[in-house]
């Protein structure tokens, strides 16, 4: 064989070879695939539902119930169809939705029974009656307000809850421009739940829902004004605060107003990001506190002649910390409540937010002992409840942008926060705060809202976007400085707005009809004076006894 | 005093929100709603309630 022959052997065995080994490499072809038949009302006609006879004999194991034969059918004639069930499918994703939405709200509504036992164990015996009613007819009043007014200013102009449906007659916003960009100021539909065509199945889920985040952040001020608030002017305030002061910030953060378009229209972020409320609720609520504790100031003996703070102590640790219990069970209304769903965009990250919540709640009662046990040598009860909900407080706003980790890091800071706040308050600002609310709510609501700035870290998904803008909320330690700007704005404007509102609007009821009432009342205890009733006839006539002793 | 105090507030309510418009770096509009805050606090700690302490009503 010649020199020639066996390289044209060996090229073509080399060629041979490699022709083998590219076609193992390549996959086959796959046969072009037909396409898929179509389902037509004929398929769905074929599947039976269970006899009447089976049914009759009941259905101990669930198998009978809950099919075909359940499917809605728009006519009877044609039978079922395949638009019946598609519909049937998107009614049960807004179903799930309302469900969930007003369960968690009935669970927001109950925190009121627990305000109302935290807040009157922290105050006097004498005053009982007088803090119990204020907490029990705050929930009348703020949602009086609220239907009147208030709910058309805070969500009429909201544009849609796709979640629910869309409640797409909430669409009208009152907007201004500014620097160039429009400025949603207050929403429009929705007075009496019915201007505006707002009799509307979504409409009222939505109204539930936010009536009792507005009742909560009602309740907050008759803490720290408690024990010498005149009745009628906490009737007066808190009406002004359910139709005008809450929804106006509410509507900026939730109701489509220029804070939550901050990413949109500045390029910060994905807007101001309030997930449920450290902000919108708690930080307004703890800002008119302090306006109105101010403008109310101490109660008598809270201090002596040269400012130095007395302890004034509550009357029953056994329901304030009851009542911080029943709080911590509503917060998992609160917070996983606020996906307004379980089903669809992103909905399912409702048990992260819950567990970021429990968490959150657990560091700050570890917080808040820890420090009065090192700093003062006991273990403090009054204030292991108040950071346990400072702790819930701070996690409200960026319970749905974190993970357990930060919320564990953020609820713990909350619970020492809590305690320093409460401590400068009382001793250099000498601001009379008998249940902790302004620290609790105010100061740590707005932790709340700087946290998500700091920790939202960019991985949950709302149907893929936030306030308009595409992608998650990422905060300043996973990459996005811009994020922390927009809740600063947010911050500043709880500070520099909210609060300068809520005291010239107290100052002003002050002025038309006092906000104090007398020494003498004071002194007596405010439930014979203002309510004509005890909270406990028996504790007196025990004292009487005593005293005759 | 509690007019200047919650007029102190106000304003750094106002520059905070004027900083969307004087700047569009992060960092400037981010100096100048901190400085925002700062006034909102001195507002109501330093000119508020300092005013309000001067007439407590347990000096009397």
């Amino acid at each position: 064989m010649t020199a020639v022959k066996r390289v044209i052997l060996l090229i073509s065995t080399l060629a041979m070879g490699a022709t083998m080994a590219l076609a193992q490499a390549q996959p086959a072809a796959p046969a072009p695939a037909a396409a898929p038949a179509p389902i037509t009302d004929a398929d769905i006609k074929g599947i039976a539902a269970p006899g009447a006879d089976a049914r009759l004999k009941g259905d101990p194991d669930g198998g009978l119930t809950g099919t075909v034969g359940d499917v809605a059918v728009s006519d009877s004639k044609k039978g079922l169809t395949v638009a019946d069930v598609v519909n049937q499918v998107g009614q049960n994703k807004v179903a799930i939705n309302f469900t969930w939405t007003l369960i968690t709200g009935f669970l927001v509504m109950f925190m009121q029974a627990g305000f109302a036992i935290v807040e009157t164990g922290l105050c006097r015996a004498k005053n009982a009656n007088h803090t119990m009613m204020m907490n029990f007819m705050v929930y009348g009043v703020g949602m009086l307000a609220y239907w009147l007014i208030g709910f058309a200013i805070q969500m009429g102009g909201v544009g849609g809850v796709a979640n629910l449906g869309g409640a797409a007659p909430l669409n009208t916003e009152h907007v201004i421009t500014l620097f160039g960009k429009p400025f949603g100021i207050f929403g429009q539909h929705g007075l009496f739940l019915t201007q505006g065509g707002t009799y509307d199945v979504g409409v009222m889920v939505v109204f539930l829902f936010q009536m009792v985040f507005m009742d909560t952040a009602l309740t907050i001020v008759t803490g720290s004004a408690a024990e010498r608030w005149k009745y009628a002017a906490f009737l007066v305030s808190s009406f002004v605060m359910g139709a005008f002061t809450y929804p106006l910030f509410a509507n900026w953060a939730w109701g489509g107003g220029w804070l939550a378009n901050l990413g949109t229209n500045f390029g910060l972020g994905k807007g101001y990001c309030d997930f449920a409320g450290s902000g919108v609720v708690h930080a307004v609520g703890g800002l008119t506190a302090l306006a109105l504790s101010m403008i109310v100031g101490p109660r008598l003996g809270k201090f002596t002649r040269d400012g130095k703070p007395n302890a004034i102590i509550g009357h029953d640790i056994v329901i304030v910390l009851t009542g911080c219990f029943i709080l911590a069970f509503g917060w998992f209304g609160f917070n996983p409540g606020s996906t307004l769903g379980a089903s669809g965009n992103g909905s399912l990250r409702i048990g992260s937010i819950a567990v970021n919540t429990m968490l959150a709640g657990m560091a700050g009662g570890f917080g808040a002992m820890f420090y009065m046990w090192m700093r003062y040598g006991k273990p403090d009860a009054s204030m292991s409840g108040n950071g346990l909900l400072a702790g819930l407080v701070a996690i409200t706003a960026p319970s749905g942008f974190v993970n357990p980790v930060c919320s564990v890091i953020i609820g713990l800071i909350a619970g020492v926060l809590v305690c320093l706040s409460v401590e400068f308050i009382d001793r250099k600002m000498k601001v009379d705060d008998p249940v902790g609310a302004i620290s609790v709510h105010g100061v740590n609501g707005i932790w709340g809202v700087i946290s998500v700035g700091l920790f939202a870290d960019g991985k949950s998904n709302y149907g893929g976007s936030w306030n308009g803008v595409n992608g998650s909320v990422t905060g300043l330690f996973y990459g996005d400085a811009g994020q922390l700007v927009a809740q600063l704005i947010g911050v500043v404007t709880l500070i520099g707005f909210v609060f300068v509102l809520s005291y010239v609007i107290n100052l002003a009821i002050d002025a038309v009809i006092g906000q104090r009432v007398g020494a003498k009342a004071e002194l007596e205890g405010l439930d014979l004076p203002e309510m004509g009733q005890l909270g406990y006839p028996e504790f007196e006539l025990k004292a009487r006894a005593v005293g005759a002793q | 005093m509690t007019a200047l105090g919650l007029l102190v507030t106000f304003l750094g309510f106002l520059l905070s929100v004027f900083s969307l418009s004087l700047t569009s770096s992060v960092n400037g509009r981010l100096f100048i709603v901190l400085v925002g805050l700062a006034m909102c606090l001195i507002g109501i700690i330093g000119i508020i309630n300092k005013g309000l302490l001067r007439n407590a009503i347990w000096r009397k």
